[in-house]
């Protein structure tokens, strides 16, 4: 388990990426960024301390935005 | 760019399908700039990137959509990926590739076209007569220079007068979401920053950004343009916005929702073009 202020700091994680280049340990190979990201899906998966926020929505909306706009051809041949 | 790598995937990403005209604007350039395009995305093509919370079934995900740009590639010889969502893109940097083998480069759609720009400036005859503020994140710059290209690509434009807007954290507005208060700050920021300017024109280059200041086309005298929108203007081609329209009152013709699922129209996407803008 994790300290709250870091689940609260990776939490609201915004991918502006300025951890990567104010990393004091990025010369020698570090991407701060990905390793919040790491952070992130451990909070999510492993110790649950972030709750998931699944949108079981999100598929079907495309897909019938497509539907809107789409040709029968672009749907053939994009999707 | 070597003869040959000019056949390329334009990986579209899932949630551009909201936006069908700047799908076919983008393939457009790309083809006028010289590339054989062919076009994929939607949940056929996903990146994972949503399933955080399902990391095996993301990784079937993954693993299903580099197998299929690697049979484009060996097959077809697209050897590279030009992607337009940003999430895409780094999703595919950080993660897919790093762990599956893959058989393409990839690129951001802004450096292939940046790359050609003098080709494409040939072709910008119209002058654009707009005012325009660029919408800005400064999230994606770790693996694209996205701004910069976006720039270069729009000063080519006659006419236009083209301003920086306030650079925004993350990496498009959908980043901005989960953080309280802070999508409405950066679309305040941003209209207080075209006011200030007396820009008449808000320019996005991320299509989640545009999904939501689109509900504030005409706040103030300010329009709502895409970037592949205005190069569109500039080439004297029509650049319809349908999504805006929606979220500015309109609707989609009754037989175009009869095709799509009138049901599902209601249930799903009603709620998100009816729903309050973010300012």
């Amino acid at each position: 388990m994790a300290p709250a202020a870091t689940v609260a700091w990776v939490k609201s994680c915004a991918k502006s990426g300025l951890c990567v280049a104010a990393c004091p340990q990025k010369d020698a190979g570090l991407d701060a960024m990905l390793l919040v990201r790491i952070a992130k899906q451990r909070a999510l998966n492993d110790t649950q301390q972030i709750p998931t926020k699944h949108d079981p929505t999100l598929f079907p909306r495309v897909k019938i935005f497509a539907r809107l706009q789409l040709t029968d051809e672009e749907l053939d041949t994009w999707l | 760019m070597a003869l040959g790598s000019d056949r390329v995937t334009f990986w579209f990403g899932c949630n551009m399908l909201r936006h069908a005209e700047m799908i076919r604007l983008t393939i457009m350039l790309l083809e006028r700039a010289g590339y054989d395009v062919r076009t994929v995305g939607g949940p056929g093509y996903c990146c994972g990137t949503a399933h955080d919370h399902q990391p095996r079934a993301a990784s079937n995900m993954a693993a299903r959509t580099v197998g299929r740009f690697n049979e484009a590639a060996e097959k077809e010889g697209r050897g590279t990926v030009v992607t337009w969502c940003p999430s895409c893109h780094m999703h595919m940097s950080d993660i897919m590739s790093p762990s599956n083998v893959t058989a393409f480069e990839i690129a951001h759609v802004t450096e292939l076209l940046a790359e050609r720009a003098d080709r494409l400036a040939g072709l910008l005859q119209v002058p654009v007569q707009r005012s325009v503020l660029l919408h800005r994140h400064v999230g994606f710059a770790t693996h694209v220079a996205v701004n910069d290209r976006v720039v270069g690509l729009l000063s080519r434009i006659p006419g236009l007068q083209l301003r920086q807007g306030p650079a925004h954290p993350g990496h498009m507005c959908s980043a901005l979401a989960a953080l309280p208060g802070a999508l409405g700050r950066a679309a305040r920021e941003t209209w207080d920053g075209a006011s200030a300017a007396d820009c008449d024109t808000v320019c996005t280059i991320f299509h989640s950004c545009h999904r939501e200041l689109a509900a504030l086309e005409g706040r103030g005298g300010i329009a709502v343009r895409n970037w592949v929108h205005l190069l569109a203007e500039a080439m004297g081609l029509a650049a319809s916005d349908a999504y805006l329209g929606w979220r500015t009152g309109g609707a989609p013709d009754i037989a175009a929702i009869e095709r799509a699922d009138e049901s599902r129209y209601h249930a799903l996407i009603e709620p998100e073009i009816r729903k309050p803008p973010p300012l």
